[in-house]
């Protein structure tokens, strides 16, 4: 073994140019292999993160405009959910908890000095249980805040950051669209949709704005756990869609009016989408490894043509086939496999140096916040780091393997004849 | 040892080229023969199928009782790590590999171990007046001494038969003479068969026996 490296590495020596070309289409096959699965895996893990809690028992419903006119619904005619909808809803078989809320862009201001356009979330105490942001200081409304129609508003973190740079703002008063809210709470979302969004009670919303009339655009289902084990959730979105448009007269046909879909539709999509871009992803790498084993499988050609009368002066001294072939594919494997750690390993520095700066880059932009982005821990799983290990020897055995036959192919005297 | 009979080789790259003929040759163990005959004759067509490095057409070639004839590549090559030893005109000496690489490299081939192999080297090497060129390599020594590293590698297997293609062919007439003495010396002392082709009568004449070839045949009447 010690003999056969030093004679590998006395070859590579010769010509150390050929030799750091060829290594490099290999490093740079694997580096590509690396950076586009890290960068997959980024993008995927952004996609599920700005999802927020992908709980796949959530049904969700949102109400718009009529797209067809429909028994004298003239098309573009609102659709709105009301109480009576929800009480429906809640009671269908399978739906353990019904969600109402509205969502409305108003103007915030604190102080002389802060103004900005944020989104308003008017919901229940009971949407805390989606999942969506946690709470870091303060409270969530609460049932009290419901009852009472309170002013009472949570505010995410980001909002909060930019009213104040010091302590949180707890019991300050902000106006919300010239309204002035307490703040009970501040909240730190998990995905980009909670950035720049308070929550106040939709009770409140409803008497503020709305002439107190209860209306919704959204609402959001929690099925039981017998109903999402049993695969019932997408049978009770088209029960719940049904309904909904029998009550508003809405078209069976109009698809925008109200759109009811599960999660778990979205989740399935997502995992197809998953799987279609790893594989893609591994197209395009494998294709990429591809041209650096030829390039590797050429230059081994040229390098046996250059060692025929050695390899014949071997086979003179009683050199068989196979040691033959065994100094060949060494030679390559060595070449392949040091290239190709060399190209994935700076391939996950350079993946986890982009990971290091999503995390640490400075709040100073929309969607900004260091764990909060479209791309997100872009890294490489072990079994990831394993299969580019395995593939990175199979294409080294594949680029070694002609050259090396053509070697052990020669005829000792034709070998011991050629002129180099 | 060695029984050549009616051996017959054509060359055909286009135009067949009939270069041995029927050709017939006895050589006694111990002996030291030379071959010798103009450009073309077919001696070192000869020499080729003496070492296995090429099959002949016809006829049958006995070494040490064993009939060699269409051997597969792996077959030969073995045959000729255990039983044989080349020196060539031009050395064919490894380059990356210095004096104790390129004698050990036979028994390479035949499993021995690098610290064993090595030393073996070395004693040759030693025997050779060669010890403190051990650890060069071949471009740094002159043209006597990569011949003596030659003949080293092919005697550390301890060889029935060592064929020597012009084994004095790219020396000097000095050294040609201390290469002729030193395969004398192994011929006499250790009882191995050596075959040299040459075109130097002066080199022809010092061993046992002289075989002319001419149009692919042994010329019996040339001496």
């Amino acid at each position: 073994m010690r003999e056969l490296l030093s004679e590998i590495f006395e070859s590579l020596k010769k010509n150390k140019l050929r030799s750091f070309l060829t290594g490099f289409s290999i490093a740079w096959g694997i580096f590509m292999i690396v950076i586009l699965l890290g960068s997959g895996n980024g993008l995927m893990n952004g996609l599920n993160s700005n999802l927020g809690s992908f709980m796949q028992s959530r049904i969700n419903i949102y109400s718009y405009f009529r797209n067809v006119p429909y028994e004298g619904y003239p098309r573009w005619s609102s659709v709105y959910l009301t109480d009576e909808d929800i009480s429906i809803i809640s009671g269908l078989n399978g739906v353990w908890k019904v969600i109402p809320s509205v969502s409305s862009s108003q103007t915030i201001r604190y102080g002389e000095d802060y103004e900005s356009s944020i989104s308003v979330n008017a919901t229940t105490e009971e949407s805390y249980e989606l999942g969506d942001f946690t709470i870091i200081a303060g409270r969530y409304i609460n049932r009290t805040d419901m009852v009472l129609k309170r002013k009472s508003v949570v505010l995410d973190e980001g909002i909060a950051k930019e009213i104040t740079d010091k302590e949180y703002p707890l019991g300050k008063k902000i106006l919300l669209d010239g309204v002035p809210f307490t703040v009970i709470g501040i909240a730190k979302g998990e995905s980009s949709m909670s950035f720049k969004t308070a929550y106040i009670p939709v009770t409140t919303y409803s008497a503020l704005f709305k002439s107190g009339v209860s209306e919704y655009r959204n609402a959001t289902v929690l099925c039981e756990d017998k109903a999402v084990e049993s695969g019932m959730t997408e049978v009770l979105s088209d029960e719940i869609a049904g309904i909904l448009k029998s009550r508003h007269h809405v078209s069976p046909d109009d698809k925008y009016a109200i759109d009811v879909f599960s999660n778990k539709e979205t989740a399935d999509a997502f995992r197809i989408l998953h799987t279609g871009l790893n594989v893609f992803i591994w197209f395009i790498g494998i294709g990429t490894l591809f041209a650096g084993v030829v390039g590797v499988s050429n230059i081994m050609l040229v390098s046996v043509r250059e060692r025929t009368h050695e390899i014949g002066v071997r086979k003179t001294f009683g050199a068989r086939s196979g040691s033959i072939i065994l100094m060949v594919l060494s030679e390559t494997l060595v070449i392949t496999v040091f290239s190709g750690y060399v190209g994935m390993i700076s391939g996950v520095f350079a993946m986890e140096g982009v990971n290091w700066y999503i995390m640490n880059r400075p709040v100073d932009s929309y969607g900004g916040f260091g764990d909060i982005s479209f791309f997100k821990d872009p890294t490489l799983r072990l079994p990831v780091v394993i299969s580019c290990t395995a593939a990175l020897i199979i294409a080294s055995l594949i680029a070694g393997y002609i050259p090396a036959k053509k070697a052990a192919g020669l005829k000792t005297i034709d070998a011991l004849r050629y002129n180099k | 040892m060695i029984k050549l009979r009616n051996i017959h080789k054509t060359y055909d790259n286009g135009t067949p080229l009939h270069v041995l003929k029927g050709l017939d040759l006895d050589v006694g163990k111990g002996e030291m023969i030379a071959i010798m005959g103009q450009s073309g004759s077919g001696k070192s067509t000869l020499l080729n199928i003496l070492g296995i490095l090429d099959n002949y057409d016809e006829g049958s070639y006995m070494l040490d009782g064993k009939l060699i004839k269409n051997l597969t590549e792996n077959e030969a090559a073995m045959l000729r790590n255990e039983k044989m030893g080349f020196i060539f005109q031009s050395f064919n000496l490894i380059s990356y590999k210095n004096a104790v690489e390129n004698v050990a490299l036979p028994l390479y081939y035949r499993g021995v171990s690098r610290r064993q192999r090595n030393n073996m080297a070395m004693e040759l090497l030693d025997k050779l007046g060669l010890a403190d060129w051990a650890g060069h390599k071949p471009n740094e020594m002159s043209g006597g001494q990569k011949q003596r590293v030659a003949i080293a590698r092919a005697l550390i297997t301890s060889p029935l038969l060592i064929l020597a293609d012009e084994p004095t062919g790219a020396l000097d007439s000095v050294t040609s003479q201390e290469v002729m003495d030193l395969l004398k010396d192994v011929n006499k002392n250790m009882g191995i068969t050596i075959v040299c082709v040459t075109h130097e009568r002066s080199i022809a004449e010092q061993t046992g026996r002289v075989v002319h070839i001419k149009d692919g045949l042994v010329d019996e009447g040339a001496y």
